[in-house]
């Protein structure tokens, strides 16, 4: 049997069902470059990806994957072609969030005051130029109240969330559309930033306006 | 009617003005305009450095995940498009609102989205795991876990029933006596758990006894109770006579805890769990086999793999005082004081008297002062 040939959604019944060696050093072989890949970045995020211990989540991973008469696939009903390599990085970042939490945890123990999801956090903020905390809490407000002011009809839900997800956590626009349940493109998204930030920024502005001239500069804009 | 040289810029020529480089949004006319116009300057100006505060949101410190986040598997699954359509709108609103959670799912969708780069490509093939042999190592240990799992031919299928439909009809004389039998052995570990606590988990069914620290477990025969030693005689001769019984595996892990020896517990629980996948008992049982590995071999990594596996008994029987209790005493291991303390009070909630409700209580308490003093244990 020329396990390669056959499709990610062929193989893995026939790994399960079979059992046979040669089908699941296929799986191994093909899914490799998913698992270790997502281990590798969640690991750098935690502070520490050295060689040997990547293996070790590697191969916790895949152990995971086949616990319980591979009861993870069994379970899993694919919604797409690809939903497979999304099972796999959701189990190969559990597997290695979960030995950075325990590990942390012992650290805690020793002194250390933060939580396990901290170092990861702060990886993605590093390096960007933020306002003042209090500045910020005022500024997230007011814009808040901006984007609600107009109604679903104006500003809707996934919109506003969109603006968000760009704004406040510093996503791209490509990777906002790299959410399914967005439902848009990465030119949607774009489209869908741009409006509401023209919005937002023209709000701010008028409000500055209206304080200094001590009117509403509306229609000059 | 204003001529066209001198009308201030519009919202629209404004807007496209900022973020850019130059003018190039706007003609050449209305850019002059906004070169010699002060109120038009005055207002660009003001929207260059609206634009750049929102630029600056998504920098600096950001709060730390609370009790109502959602966890970071939820993420992981939203980023990977496996979580539900009504899940995925309700995560979506709260990472919208949550600065901590916004960054995890941020990195997340970082993550499982980019293309793997060159760089990343040369360090994932330097690893042994790589390497061909590794990967048939593994293959082979794969197609052992689930060797077991093949596909039992239909045939045998309806012999099964067959049979299943006979011993349905044996049924309740057979039943009986078989509950007797099972509930003794049960007993007696229970009983013996009692007379020498060996750890801080709970077993089910067993009367409070304060743990004793001073030993490592119910190691040799003559540190055994003897109620034990029946106990581990009795399920011996029972998988003697049939090697896969659940319940009677699930009894021998249980001892083997008892004697402090989680790894052994560990196997026997997985096999009895390979026959038996959904049993929230077993999963109990392999939650609490996980922690004592934890601490017997300084293994942090199987605290994780106890939380999950008291979820996943929580999720079936989600009043197990049991699982509660042993959940609670996991998170303190874990330092999670926040969730053990949040466990203790459902235990609370649940056991309303008794002595295991007075040490859910002192170790709220506990929890409690260390809060209040601020310190870490």
């Amino acid at each position: 049997m020329n396990w390669s040939s056959l499709t990610s959604e062929e193989l893995i019944p026939a790994c399960i069902d079979e059992g046979d060696e040669a089908a699941w050093e296929e799986f191994v072989r093909r899914f490799r470059p998913v698992i270790a890949g997502t281990v590798m970045r969640t690991a750098r995020r935690f502070g520490d990806a050295a060689p040997q211990l990547m293996d070790d989540l590697v191969q916790e991973t895949y152990l995971k994957i086949c616990a319980n008469r591979c009861r993870i696939l069994r379970e899993f009903k694919p919604q797409s072609e690809e939903s497979i390599f999304g099972l796999l990085k959701t189990v190969a970042f559990s597997v290695a969030q979960d030995h950075f939490r325990s590990g942390l945890a012992a650290k805690r123990g020793a002194g250390r005051q933060e939580s396990a999801l901290d170092s990861y956090v702060e990886s993605v903020v590093a390096g960007r130029e933020g306002l003042p905390q209090v500045e910020r809490e005022i500024f997230l407000g007011q814009i808040d109240d901006y984007l609600a002011a107009g109604g679903e009809a104006v500003t809707p839900e996934r919109d506003r969330q969109i603006f968000w997800l760009y704004y406040r956590h510093g996503m791209t626009a490509r990777a906002i559309a790299s959410i399914s349940r967005i439902g848009l493109t990465q030119k949607g998204v774009e489209s869908a930033i741009q409006r509401l930030t023209n919005l937002v920024r023209r709000r701010l502005v008028e409000s500055r306006l209206e304080k200094a001239e001590g009117k509403s500069s509306a229609n000059s804009l | 009617m204003e001529e066209p040289g001198t009308r201030h810029l519009t919202a629209d020529e404004v807007a496209g003005l900022i973020g850019r480089d130059g003018p190039e949004g706007i003609s050449e006319e209305r850019a002059t305009h906004a070169s010699s116009c002060d109120r038009c300057g005055r207002i660009i100006a003001m929207h260059q450095e609206e634009h750049m505060r929102l630029q600056r949101l998504a920098g600096g410190p950001r709060g730390k995940p609370t009790d109502t986040c959602p966890a970071a598997a939820e993420w992981a699954s939203l980023a990977a498009g496996l979580a539900e359509a009504s899940r995925s709108d309700e995560l979506l609103a709260h990472a919208s609102r949550c600065d901590a959670c916004g960054a995890v799912l941020h990195a997340l969708v970082e993550d499982f989205s980019e293309e793997v780069t060159e760089a990343e490509s040369h360090s994932l093939e330097a690893i042994e795991s790589a390497k061909p042999s590794w990967e048939r190592q593994m293959a082979h240990r794969m197609a052992q876990a689930s060797g077991r799992g093949r596909v039992i031919p239909m045939p045998f299928m309806r012999w099964m029933a067959r049979a299943a439909a006979v011993l349905v009809a044996v049924g309740a004389g057979w039943l009986v006596w078989d509950q007797w039998i099972v509930s003794d052995p049960a007993r007696l570990i229970a009983k013996a758990y009692t007379q020498q606590r060996p750890f801080e988990f709970r077993i089910p069914s067993a009367g409070h006894a304060g743990v004793r620290l001073e030993r490592r477990g119910m190691g040799s025969n003559f540190q055994r109770p003897p109620a034990l030693l029946e106990a581990e005689a009795k399920i011996a001769r029972e998988l003697e006579k049939d090697p896969d019984s659940v319940k009677w595996l699930a009894l021998r892990a249980r001892a083997d805890m008892l004697r402090w020896d989680p790894e052994t517990a560990l196997g026997t629980l997985q096999r009895a769990l390979e026959r038996k996948p959904d049993d929230p008992d077993l999963m109990a049982d392999l939650g609490m086999a996980y922690a004592l590995r934890a601490e017997a071999q300084n293994r942090d990594v199987d605290y994780g793999y106890a939380i999950e596996y008291l979820g996943r008994s929580l999720k079936a029987k989600p009043n197990s005082l049991e699982a509660i209790f042993n959940r609670a005493v996991v998170y303190e291991r874990m330092y999670l004081n926040e969730e053990a303390a949040r466990e203790w009070r459902r235990y609370l909630d649940l056991d309303t008297a008794g002595a295991w409700r007075e040490e859910a209580q002192r170790r709220l308490g506990e929890l409690d002062v260390k809060k209040k003093s601020g310190r870490q244990p």
